[in-house]
């Protein structure tokens, strides 16, 4: 394959300016071409690994109406993952390699994603609180994005995570009405909304990819987007009277956190070490990259099918 | 610009028949090739519109793909365009 032509930054941001999409790699500046697949990356990544991850707790659906619907979240999921992977692959991308033969390790979804859903309440949860993530920033890039084909493909996703996350409050809703009900919710909502205010990553004051915004690869900064998420996610909890650990403060106008944070996590007992204090952001990083305890086989469960077809071809 | 589009040459449907053929290592023949956009429409007055592509090297599996993942709108028509069948008049 030849290599694309690449535009110098002076003529993409020139085009920027001209509110031209970027359309294709030959539009795209080396830099631009670097941003671009480490962001679809992440989403691609994301949406794929959610697939069996909601898969690990679909099985406990209580109603076979409920686990169609599941399943029918997985497949969505799996759409938007191809779609990702297109993208990625129109940019060069060897995808089947990234697919299938990278290290478990170097997947780039987020942490959340490795700790395993045991139960119908944690995938409900999961539902009203990941997915709502995904559409908070799905949804800005949707507004902000500057490459065309992944503007156009959003509309879809847009539409069906709106769906996922609505499937989730309504459960939340039906199973909140007993007493026995909103206490498992309470036990999810304790592990479970921390590690989606930290899903969306370094507070701006340390943030790293600034060309993220000037590119429009994002139109939010990251400490707004967990704003954004946490002003329908906090009401949704207030409303069922689950407690969280975060309110409206109407003098600064914004949602404040009552716990501290960044902090450490015992993901096996899937409990945060709040009585340890505050940690730093290097100690959630580290946390990250080491991965948590379902990666290997969430990653295992996605690649194995491929490899057990080629040992069998090439037993032929 | 004389090109057919901007990918013809990575994507041809010469290439995706040659991935299939034995002097290529067997695993080849799991990656599909052949790349096709779907078009569809909701209503009798809107006109077909991209709505996205699949990857597939023959038509019986694009249709089923396309199907299965651009499930998001009860189309009433929806049809598959190969790629490398494309012919760019003006490029954005
Ligand atoms: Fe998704
Ligand atoms: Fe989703």
């Amino acid at each position: 394959m030849v290599a694309p032509a690449l535009q110098s930054e002076e003529a993409l941001l020139n085009r920027i300016r001209r509110q031209q999409l970027i359309e294709s790699v030959e539009h795209m500046s080396p830099l631009y071409l670097e941003g671009i697949k480490r962001i679809l990356t992440v989403s691609a990544d994301t949406e794929l690994i959610s697939a069996p991850a909601y898969y690990h707790a679909a099985v406990h659906a209580p109603t076979l109406n409920a686990f169609g619907s599941a399943v029918a979240i997985i497949q969505d999921e799996l759409g938007h993952a191809h779609i990702a992977y297109r993208l990625l692959r129109d940019l060069g991308v060897d995808t089947e390699q990234l697919i299938f033969e990278r290290d478990p390790r170097q997947f780039k979804y987020p942490y959340a994603f490795d700790v395993p859903l045991d139960s119908w309440v944690e995938l409900i949860v999961a539902n009203a609180f990941y997915d709502r993530a995904g559409y908070v920033l799905l949804s800005d890039i949707y507004h902000s994005t500057t490459f065309g084909p992944w503007k156009r493909a959003l509309v879809k996703v847009d539409k069906e995570e709106t769906f996922h996350l609505r499937h989730g409050e309504q459960w939340m809703r039906r199973l909140n009405a007993t007493p026995e009900g909103h206490e498992q919710l309470q036990r999810a909502v304790d592990w479970m909304f921390l590690l989606t205010v930290e899903w969306f990553g370094l507070p701006d004051d340390l943030k790293k990819h600034s060309e993220q915004l000037e590119y429009g690869f994002k139109g939010h900064t990251n400490d707004e987007l967990r704003q954004i998420w946490m002003s329908t996610a906090v009401p949704l909890c207030e409303e069922l009277q689950l407690k969280v650990p975060a309110h409206y403060d109407p003098e600064q106008q914004k949602y404040v956190l009552d716990c501290p944070f960044p902090a450490h996590f015992d993901a096996k007992a899937k409990r945060w070490l709040l009585e340890e204090g505050p940690c730093s952001w290097d100690d959630v990083l580290k946390r990250w990259k080491a991965r948590g305890p379902a990666n290997e086989e969430f990653v295992g469960l996605i690649q194995r099918g491929k490899r057990e077809m080629l040992r069998l071809l090439e037993q032929e | 610009m004389k090109r057919m589009n901007s990918d013809a040459p990575k994507s041809g449907a010469a290439e995706s028949v040659a991935s299939l053929g034995s002097d290529q290592p067997r695993r080849e023949a799991l990656n599909e090739r052949r790349v096709w956009h779907v078009y569809a429409r909701r209503k009798y007055d809107e006109p077909l519109h991209e709505i996205g592509n699949v990857v597939a090297d023959d038509v019986e599996l694009a249709r089923v793909y396309a199907r299965s993942i651009y499930d998001e709108f009860p189309w009433i028509e929806m049809v598959l365009v190969p790629r490398d069948c494309i012919v760019t008049v003006i490029a954005p």
